[in-house]
C-alpha cells in the first residue's frame, strides 16, 4: 500500500483520533494520505485546530466539501481548509489504494 | 480496473441517508462503478435522496445492491450504530471490519478480520495499518 485515503463524515472524536493515528502510521511507513471532510466531519474539523495542525505536520492533504460547509455555515478560509467537492471524494477514492471511511 | 465503491445506507436519520445518496453520486466522477445498499430498517431519504437514486440508475449504478454480498475496493457504511439485522455475507473476497465501541458487525464472510476500534490512546495504528493493507475496509 502507498496510498491511504481518509473519508470523515461523523463528529465523533474518536473518529478524528483514530484517522489522525492512521494518518501517523501511514507516515511512518512512507505511505502517502489524503483526507477528505464532509457532512458533520466538515464542522468537526474545523473546530479541532489540533487535528489539522498534526495532519499538516503529517503531510497530508486535506479537502473539505463546500456544500457540507456552507449548509453548517462553517467558513473554510477561515479555518485554513481547503475547499472541495464531491470530485474530490471520487477523486480520493480514484487515487488511494485503500480507503478507509468513518461515515 | 474500474474500481468498485459500495455505499452502505444504515441509518435512521433521513439527512444521513440524503448526505450517503448524494456522496454515492459524487463517487461516479471518476468512473468507478458505485453500487447502493440500503439495510432494511434505515429511514427513507427525502426527495434529495430519490433524484440521487433516479440519477443514479439512469446512468447504470446499482441502487438496490445487497451490501453482504458485493465484493467491492471501498466501502462506506453510513451508518446510526443501530443494530441493524444482518445476514452471513457472501462475499468472495476478505474485509477487514473496523469495529467502534458499542458496535457490532452486521455480517462476516469467510476469511474476514474484525479488529476492535478501542480507545484511541490504546490503539497500535501500526498494526491497523498493515491489517487494513490487507484487505478492503468496512467501519462499523
Amino acid at each position: 500500500m502507498k496510498r491511504l485515503g481518509l473519508v470523515l463524515a461523523t463528529a465523533d472524536e474518536d473518529d478524528r483520533r483514530h484517522l489522525v493515528g492512521l494518518a501517523a502510521a501511514a507516515a511512518g511507513a512512507g505511505i502517502a494520505t489524503r483526507v477528505f471532510a464532509m457532512h458533520h466531519g466538515v464542522a468537526s474539523v474545523c473546530a479541532d485546530p489540533a487535528v489539522r495542525a498534526r495532519l499538516a505536520e503529517l503531510g497530508c492533504d486535506l479537502v473539505a466539501c463546500a456544500t457540507s460547509a456552507d449548509r453548517a455555515g462553517v467558513d473554510l478560509a477561515a479555518a485554513v481548509v481547503e475547499a472541495g467537492s464531491q470530485d474530490d471524494h471520487a477523486a480520493l477514492c480514484a487515487w488511494a489504494d485503500r480507503v478507509v471511511a468513518f461515515t | 480496473m474500474t474500481a468498485t465503491v459500495l455505499v452502505v445506507i444504515d441509518s435512521g436519520d433521513p439527512a444521513v441517508v440524503d448526505e450517503a445518496w448524494r456522496a454515492a453520486v459524487g463517487l461516479t466522477l471518476r468512473g468507478a462503478r458505485v453500487m447502493v445498499a440500503t439495510r432494511p430498517g434505515a429511514a427513507p431519504g427525502t426527495a434529495a435522496a430519490a433524484r440521487a437514486r433516479a440519477t443514479l440508475a439512469l446512468f447504470g449504478h446499482g441502487v438496490d445492491a445487497d451490501a453482504d454480498a458485493v465484493d467491492a475496493d471501498v466501502v462506506e457504511q453510513w451508518r446510526d450504530g443501530a443494530d441493524r439485522p444482518g445476514r452471513p455475507a457472501d462475499r468472495a473476497d476478505p474485509t477487514v471490519h473496523l469495529v467502534r465501541p458499542g458496535r457490532a458487525v452486521g455480517a462476516l464472510g469467510p476469511g474476514d478480520r474484525v479488529l476492535q476500534l478501542g480507545d484511541p490512546a490504546d490503539v497500535d495504528y501500526a498494526e491497523l495499518l498493515a491489517a487494513i493493507a490487507a484487505a478492503p475496509v468496512r467501519v462499523w
